[in-house]
């Protein structure tokens, strides 16, 4: 260990095995001024990218907010492990972790699920990078255990994470804080994801399939479990607009398809229990 | 309510170890530069703050000045728009008599009087004042503002501006240009000449121009002025301009005599401050409409007559908190110097009361060249400015701020509390009558006047719960 | 025709940016096809459909930004630049012209740029108007600030009623809100248990026993020392129940409080019966049951059984004694339990905050028996840092214990936690043993007692803490009542005079 003083960090509890594991180098393979991303040579059970944030970074699910002016470059190498990660220059060490799977049911969903997309309806196209028709196809197919659509659209997109995948994302986390998430269509998105997108997109889908979502995505879900508070649905889905450049709208998209598409009404968990979609 | 599930964004305000445990949790606050407010005023401010009609009421009077679209509709003589009586003679600034007026004001009186033919000449002026001769009241209290002296008679022609909505009319007479004037205090022959100029050749002309073109839409000059480099009080050449523009072809259709045509655009033309008798009557208008509300903390004039420095604030009425009038700092003429300048003085005030001049200097970094300082501190003053004023105005707007609204509606309570005072930006005139302008600069009004504003509005404020129960004391 | 295919890495642009360069670059002068966008299948395939060679991408990989221009063979060049620049890092702009913004002065202008909770700490006399910028923004707030008049708490608190936001406070010291330790607070993991807490030290004794156990919470919520008093009616109280019923991840709601007057501890058990999530309403003093036990209670109800706490024992001999204790406190409610806890076994004990107003200690806080003194207390703490801060006060008080011969015991609390001292036994374990010292050159053998208020993942070190001072000699408890009770036993049973 250095013997530089630590900085704290704050994590995603997704990454907690990896940090506090066996420590190993990790390369840094992108950055840019809000975020350096690791690439993990032994993810063992966990996620084969970190993302290491500064405080305007949003938080992903595979995340360790650090305060930081400068993140490790392109190239570096970043030790991590032991409860620490360790740059040329500095050394954080996890203080505070957060849990980047929001507390919901799927009562607690479908209750008001149907009003995300009425706010996505009063959005302008140019907001979308992913046409709101294909994701409610994509969302459906999942939903009932087709993830074929879902395949053809991954990767699609200039983005370090491509629209389609933010959407397809949306889906599979609301599709798995559901129950719903039949296990063969987590696996096909992810193994497809390994191959057909960048490395960071089919982390973080990886993540969704886990329920794994940013705080934004998590705020929208629980201000929609509330008891109907408009102001507070919109309030929510504002910060989660302001996300990325079309990100936020088309994870919003995958999340509203799942919760007002008709594929789960009266459908039926992986396990043959049926959802309630009636409100209390 | 209270959101228990994602990590708050944390302000603070207080110790800053409170701030740095918050970093050492990797989440950064945002810190308010919190010091205690002027010393004394707390028991004031928490009476106010409790006060339920205090945040409501205040909202109210700032809706009500941003709603407020004045339009040029008139050029009437003051008798007709005023009512005034022909020994009746407004001032600049809050209530004073010939005892005390400054040098500039007593000039201007007098040279008025000479206008009315009350008097000869100065002297015999003098001695009608002094036995109380003539009556004196705030332009203010009249629905109008004058610049410097701001005097106005019963001959003088005033331009009339009305708000579109409501019918409310405000008043102020027509620049006279620069060099020796009255409002500085001249009253010379020149000066009652041009006077009568005014009152013969061009009130009249500008009242058939306004009759055939209509109102002239003063808010969206104003507007587009300060994204031309004005700031409409100290600096208003692109908006005299614009207005010109807006009035030239009535003027020409108008059936008045060519040679007086000719003349009236030499005197606009020659004057880059005409449009400030505008400006300033624009300021008026919106912030009367935000008077006398109840509970409100919101100032609605800043007015200076060359001996005090008064305030008037939305709650409190017809009250006026007064303290001597500060000097001036800045640039002198040639030939001038600080021995030779009078203190603070003018109704132009106005102008920051109600979001522009001093408080748009962003918006016109080149006034640094006549006030003093550095394009730098044009920005900062602006900026500075938001910490004390409650909204950001939605027409006039600050290009290099990314077009933000300039900071309009100055509380007093934020002013004690920050210790924050509103910048001012004016010109300096002589101190003896007759001399003139000799400099312009920045002037920071007395905080005394807005402590005693609070202590004020703290008396009228309604307690919640047990009346009188509200002090600092010993908790139970 | 000339056609320039890259493959990049490592720099990264988000998908807005990449779009608005490959339209810039498309619109160039001469620029027949422009393509700028990480290198999946997908995006290859419409790079292919542009035209571009499949050869040239051979290999590429997702994480490769892939860069391709198609031009006449005198615009490339340009194209080329306008990309280039269009790639540069751009500086972030500023919308204030010059420089950052002034620092706002006042909470009302600083919430103008956002926020959701305010924390406020200036000296009571100007807390209630910071206050109200915040209720009248619609954040909530913890108010740690005291000495507020109890009439502008209830004021603030009727506000915050109408604005539906929550005042903690005031004399909140502690919060924990979404996972951040607001004050005096502890590093808690996530967990079932919601705190509504009149005390702060309380809640910090509380959550490190759960912590110990495992158990994290929802949210600590303070509602500072007087909500529960017969004028405040325990508005906050009640409030903050409603908050934690209805937050779907709490599935326990504990109240905490020293016990209050008896309407308003009526009004808290009849709301908390109401509640839909099952709670406990632990009024925690003398004669009414500890910390140690209402944390048993509490994970009775969660199903789990309670175990005993880690001690850490000195290496040294123990056994009864003769004289007195004399207990130095940082914590108010953790000096309650104490003096309640001993005077049930020993009797009167002196204090600057005494169970009864004929124990009060004079104000050289002096007396020959035993003595218990909250260095936390307002008269105690005016015009310098709090003790869990600043420690200079108890460790000249320990070196004065350890040469009266009246001294058999010193107790101690240590609270660990965000904004307490970063290392705290680096000061006191020097100190307790130095007094020991000094105590067994005038032949006594001096114990001491240490109530660790700490969860495993406190900035100090929990553990390490507990090591060093059972090091110096001291018996090192994570219950303060266990701590009480071990003083006790050290002194009780050996002849002493009661004072």
């Amino acid at each position: 260990m250095s013997q530089t003083q630590a900085s704290p960090a704050w994590a995603s509890t997704a990454v907690g095995e990896l940090l506090c594991g066996r420590v190993q180098d990790a390369t840094v393979f992108a950055s840019t001024s809000v975020a350096s991303y690791l690439s993990v040579p032994e993810p063992r059970s966990g996620t084969p990218v970190i993302a290491l944030l500064t405080e305007q970074g949003v938080r992903l699910p595979i995340g360790v907010t650090v305060a930081a002016e400068k993140l490790p470059e392109a190239g570096s190498t970043v030790r991590i492990g032991d409860g620490s990660v360790v740059a040329r220059d500095r050394t954080w060490r996890a203080v505070r972790w957060w849990d980047p799977r929001p507390h919901l049911t799927a009562e607690d969903l479908f209750r008001n699920g149907a009003k995300l997309l009425e706010v996505l309806e009063d959005e302008p196209p140019s907001a979308f990078g992913f046409p709101l028709a294909d994701a409610l196809n994509v969302a459906n197919a999942l939903a009932v255990g087709d993830a074929l659509p879902a395949l053809e659209v991954i990767g699609l997109g200039p983005g370090l994470t491509p629209a389609a995948d933010d959407v397809v994302a949306g889906a599979l986390a609301v599709l798995a804080l559901c129950g719903c998430l039949h296990d063969p269509v987590r696996v096909a998105v992810d193994i497809h994801a390994s191959t057909h997108t960048t490395a960071l997109s089919a982390a973080l889908l990886a993540a969704a399939g886990k329920g794994q979502v940013i705080p934004q995505a998590a705020a929208v879900l629980t201000a929609l479990a509330a008891a109907g508070q408009p102001v507070r649905l919109r309030s929510a889905c504002a910060s989660l607009f302001s996300v990325g450049g079309t990100s936020g709208h088309d994870l919003c998209v995958g999340m509203a398809a799942i919760l007002a598409g008709s594929a789960l009404a009266g459908g039926f968990r992986p396990n043959g229990e049926a959802i309630s979609r009636s409100p209390r | 309510m209270i959101q228990l599930d994602d990590s708050p964004a944390m302000v603070t305000v207080g110790a800053s170890l409170f701030a740095d445990a918050l970093t050492a949790q990797v989440t950064t606050p945002r810190q308010v530069q919190w010091a205690p407010p002027v010393a004394g005023s707390e028991v004031d401010l928490v009476a106010i703050a409790a006060d339920i009609r205090t945040h409501a009421a205040t909202a109210e009077s700032v809706r009500r000045l941003t709603a407020t679209s004045p339009c040029w509709v008139d050029v009437l003589p003051a008798r007709e728009a005023l009512g005034l009586g022909p020994r009746e003679f407004l001032h600049a600034g809050p209530p004073v008599d010939w005892a005390h007026a400054s040098g500039p004001v007593r000039g201007a009186l007098a040279g008025a009087m000479i206008y009315e033919g009350l008097a000869q000449n100065f002297e015999e002026a003098e001695r009608i004042a002094a036995q109380d001769g003539i009556s004196l009241a705030p332009c203010h209290s009249r629905a109008a503002v004058g610049p410097m002296a701001g005097v106005v008679s019963t001959s003088m022609p005033v331009s009339v501006l009305e708000d579109e909505e409501s019918g409310r009319r405000a008043y102020c007479t027509l620049n006279e240009g620069l060099g020796r004037v009255l409002r500085y205090g001249a009253y010379a022959p020149e000066v009652i000449d041009r006077l009568r100029w005014l009152e013969c050749v061009l009130g009249p002309l500008l009242s058939q121009t306004l009759r055939r073109r209509g109102p002239v839409d003063v808010r969206s000059l104003i507007a587009q002025a300060l994204q031309m480099g004005d700031e409409c009080h100290n600096r208003n050449r692109a908006a005299t301009s614009l207005l010109l523009r807006e009035i030239t072809p009535d003027i020409l259709e108008s059936g008045a005599r060519g040679e007086d045509i000719v003349a009236a655009f030499r005197f606009i033309n020659g004057n880059d401050h005409f449009f400030l008798n505008l400006s300033m009557p624009a300021g008026k208008l919106a912030a009367d409409a935000a008077r006398d509300i109840p509970g409100s903390t919101m100032v609605v004039a800043m007015a200076r007559n060359g001996t005090e420095f008064g305030i008037q604030v939305s709650g409190t009425g017809d009250e006026w908190f007064t303290a001597p009038a500060p000097p001036v700092k800045g640039l002198y003429f040639a030939g001038f110097g600080p021995e030779d300048a009078g203190l603070d003085i003018g109704d132009s005030t106005i102008t920051e009361t109600t979001g522009i001049g001093g408080f748009a200097m962003a918006a016109a970094p080149a006034i640094v060249l006549f006030v003093g300082g550095e394009v730098a501190d044009a920005l900062e003053n602006t900026l500075r400015m938001y910490e004390i004023t409650l909204v950001e105005n939605p027409f006039y707007k600050v290009p290099i701020l990314a077009f933000r609204g300039t900071p309009t509606g100055i509380d007093a309570t934020l002013v004690v509390r920050s210790g924050v005072l509103p910048a001012v930006n004016t010109g300096i005139a002589g101190r003896e009558p007759g001399v003139g302008q000799v400099g312009a600069g920045l002037v920071v009004p007395p905080m005394s006047v807005f402590v005693d504003a609070v202590r004020s509005l703290a008396r009228r404020a309604e307690p919640q719960g047990a009346p009188g129960a509200l002090g600092v004391k010993e908790p139970s | 025709m000339s056609t320039r295919v890259e493959l990049r890495h490592g720099i990264y642009r988000d998908s807005v940016v990449l779009m608005q360069v490959s339209q810039a670059v498309a619109a160039c002068r001469g620029v027949t096809a422009a393509i700028v966008a990480m290198a999946t299948p997908l995006n290859i395939e419409i790079y292919e459909r542009l035209g571009f060679d499949p050869a040239a991408v051979d290999g590429a990989s997702p994480n490769d930004l892939l860069v391709a221009v198609r031009a006449d063979d005198d615009a490339l060049a340009g194209a080329t630049a306008e990309l280039e620049r269009q790639l540069a890092p751009s500086a972030p702009s500023q919308s204030d012209g010059f420089g950052s913004p002034p620092a706002p002065r006042t909470l009302a202008s600083a919430l103008r740029r956002g926020g959701s909770l305010a924390l406020i700490s200036v000296p009571g006399q100007h807390a209630f108007v910071e206050a109200m910028d915040a209720i009248q923004a619609g954040v909530s707030v913890m108010l740690f600030s005291d000495n507020v008049p109890v009439d502008q708490e209830i004021v603030l608190k009727d506000a915050a009623a109408r604005h539906d936001v929550l005042v903690m406070g005031p004399d909140c010291g502690t919060a924990v809100v979404g996972g951040l330790g607001l004050g005096f607070a502890n590093a808690l993991r996530p967990g079932p248990v919601g705190i509504v807490a009149a005390s702060g030290t309380g809640a910090q004794e509380v959550t490190c026993l759960l912590d110990a156990d495992g158990v994290g919470v929802t949210a600590v919520l303070g509602v500072g020392g007087r909500d529960l008093s017969a004028a405040v009616v325990g508005r906050s109280t009640l409030a903050a129940m409603k908050v934690l019923d209805e937050h779907p991840a709490t599935e326990f709601v504990v109240v905490l409080s020293k016990p209050p007057d008896p309407k308003v501890a009526e009004a808290v058990r009849a709301a908390a019966a109401k509640l839909r999530t099952p709670s406990l309403v632990a009024f925690v003093g003398m004669g009414q049951g500890d910390l140690t036990a209402a944390t048993a209670q509490i994970l009775v109800a969660l199903g789990r059984t309670p175990t005993a706490y880690p001690e850490w024992s000195p290496s040294c001999e123990r056994g009864t004694r003769a004289g007195f204790i004399r207990g130095l406190f940082s914590g108010g409610t953790l000096c309650d339990e104490a003096m309640a806890i001993a005077a049930g076994r020993l009797g009167p004990i002196a204090s600057n905050t005494p169970l009864r107003p004929e124990w009060a200690l004079g104000a050289d806080l002096k007396a020959p028996g035993h003595l218990m003194i909250d260095f936390g207390d307002d008269r105690l703490t005016a015009g310098r840092p709090h003790p869990m801060i600043d420690q200079s006060l108890r460790l000249e008080r320990i070196a004065q214990e350890g040469s009266d011969p009246a001294c058999a015991v010193l107790l101690l609390d240590v609270v660990l936690g965000y904004g307490a001292h970063p290392d705290p036994a680096a000061e006191l374990a020097p100190a307790i043993d130095a007094a020991r010292e000094n105590a067994r050159r005038g032949g006594r053998d001096l114990a001491a007692a240490v109530s660790l208020v700490g969860s495993r993942s406190d900035p100090q070190g929990r553990d390490a803490t507990a090591v060093t001072l059972a090091a110096a000699g001291a018996s090192v408890h994570l219950s303060n009542a266990m701590a009480a009770r071990t003083a006790v036993a050290l002194v009780e049973g050996a002849a002493d005079d009661p004072a």
